[in-house]
């Protein structure tokens, strides 16, 4: 199976609610800044508002990184609203809904479950160039960490900005000093 | 009055017998006397690498190192920066050689650690004209501080890279810092990649460099 990382974001074109309105979004929206594309299979369900709750409390810190939030189910937009109508935690999320009934998003992003006409749990997160940087896709029942999502936002950017010569650093005070090894004796 | 060195560990078990069979050869080549001087608290990591440096000591007749507490000296406080223990810096004999580690360079910075040994006991491989040219343009004084972590690749080539600079060119003085056993730096830099370089207390620079990209760096710093 071919992985994804890299892979353009194709043209597209749905509509979408965001904070009481509708309006069109199509991938020039999603270019030009970092994005994460966020689906979940469906509107008024329990596990999603968990989800989408966690997402919209940590919304300023993606918004630090320069990145919007798109969450994604193969609902109408219009269902959204209803759904916004009904919960204040869905009326309350400062980013915008996609409605993907026609599945071009879920299928672009290879999470739809076609005889179910539902998405999988798939997170991506797309560069400024609409390519795919990083990638998760959960089975239905299990929830994703937008903490986790904000880590690896800024992970992604350092790598973008600054190159990969670097190591994630985890500090562990009081950690034992590693066994030397002398691996680069070409240098000496 | 300096610490004895067998105040000490002779041996550390850092350095495993296939180490220092490496470590021996590569010492073998020392063409001068080089001393290696600590300033070391009462700290765990102060006595580990002092075991550290008597072992490392044994293996050649050009190596010695020289304990002291911080406060008997000023000017070696001053010079190796008594304010991240343990510090070691590398001399040719008595002459400062502008080569400082923090902490115990296990891991992947033994390499710098030994690198840092045969510059100073005349025995690195010569630089290419260009690249002793590029170090040469370095004019304005630069202290470089690596921060790193001691299971990082990427770390270990710039951490040789910068001491080598801070050898070949009297305005450069290079620090390696293993950021794990000072959790304030890290605060204050917000580490969480590495290497993170330091250039004079405030400009960070993250990320590996290769010998060149260091130059470059410098001398447009």
């Amino acid at each position: 199976m071919a992985h994804m990382i890299g892979k353009q974001l194709e043209p597209f074109s749905v509509m979408g609610y965001h904070q009481g309105e509708f309006r069109p979004f199509t991938e020039e929206d999603l270019t030009g800044h970092w994005s994460v594309v966020f689906f979940y299979p469906a509107d008024f369900t329990f596990v999603c508002p968990t989800e989408l709750k966690d997402l919209s409390e940590q919304y300023e810190g993606f918004k630090a990184e320069g990145c919007e939030i798109y969450s994604v189910s193969e609902d109408t937009h219009f269902v959204h609203k209803a759904w916004a109508d009904a919960s204040d935690t869905i009326k309350a999320i400062p980013y915008p809904m996609l409605g993907d009934p026609a599945g071009v998003l879920a299928r672009q992003f290879g999470v739809l479950v076609e005889e179910d006409g539902q998405a999988l749990r798939g997170t991506f997160l797309l560069n400024p160039e609409g390519k795919i940087a990083l990638y998760e896709i959960h089975d239905m029942g299990i929830g994703r960490n937008a903490q986790e999502l904000l880590r690896k936002l800024q992970a992604a950017k350092f790598v973008y900005e600054h190159g990969d010569q670097v190591c994630p650093a985890h500090w562990h005070p009081g950690e034992e000093t590693l066994t030397p090894s002398l691996d680069l004796v070409g240098l000496l | 009055m300096a610490l004895q060195a067998d105040a000490y560990p002779a041996k550390s078990p850092l350095i495993a017998p296939e180490l220092e069979e490496q470590l021996s050869q590569l010492l073998a080549r020392l063409a001068g006397p080089v001393t290696m001087v600590c300033l070391v608290g009462e700290d765990e990591k102060s006595g580990e690498m002092a075991a550290f440096l008597n072992h490392v000591a044994g293996l050649s007749p050009m190596l010695s190192c020289k304990f002291l507490r911080p406060g008997e000296d000023s000017g070696v406080d001053g010079l190796l920066d008594a304010s991240l223990l343990p510090a070691t810096g590398i001399y040719a004999g008595e002459e400062f050689g502008r080569m400082v580690f923090h902490g115990v360079p296990g891991g992947k910075e033994i390499t710098g650690f030994a690198a840092a040994l045969l510059s100073a006991g005349g025995a690195a491989k010569p630089l290419d004209k260009p690249t002793m040219k590029d170090i040469g343009k370095i004019k304005k004084p630069v202290d470089i501080r690596v921060c790193v972590s001691l299971a990082c690749h990427h770390c270990a080539q710039l951490v040789a890279s910068a001491q080598r600079v801070a050898w070949e060119n009297p305005l450069v003085t290079a620090h390696m810092i293993d950021a794990n056993l000072y959790p304030d730096l890290v605060s204050k830099y917000q580490i969480q990649r590495v290497p993170l370089t330091v250039l004079n207390g405030d400009t960070t620079v993250p990320g590996g460099k290769t010998m060149a990209e260091l130059t470059t760096l410098l001398t447009k710093f």
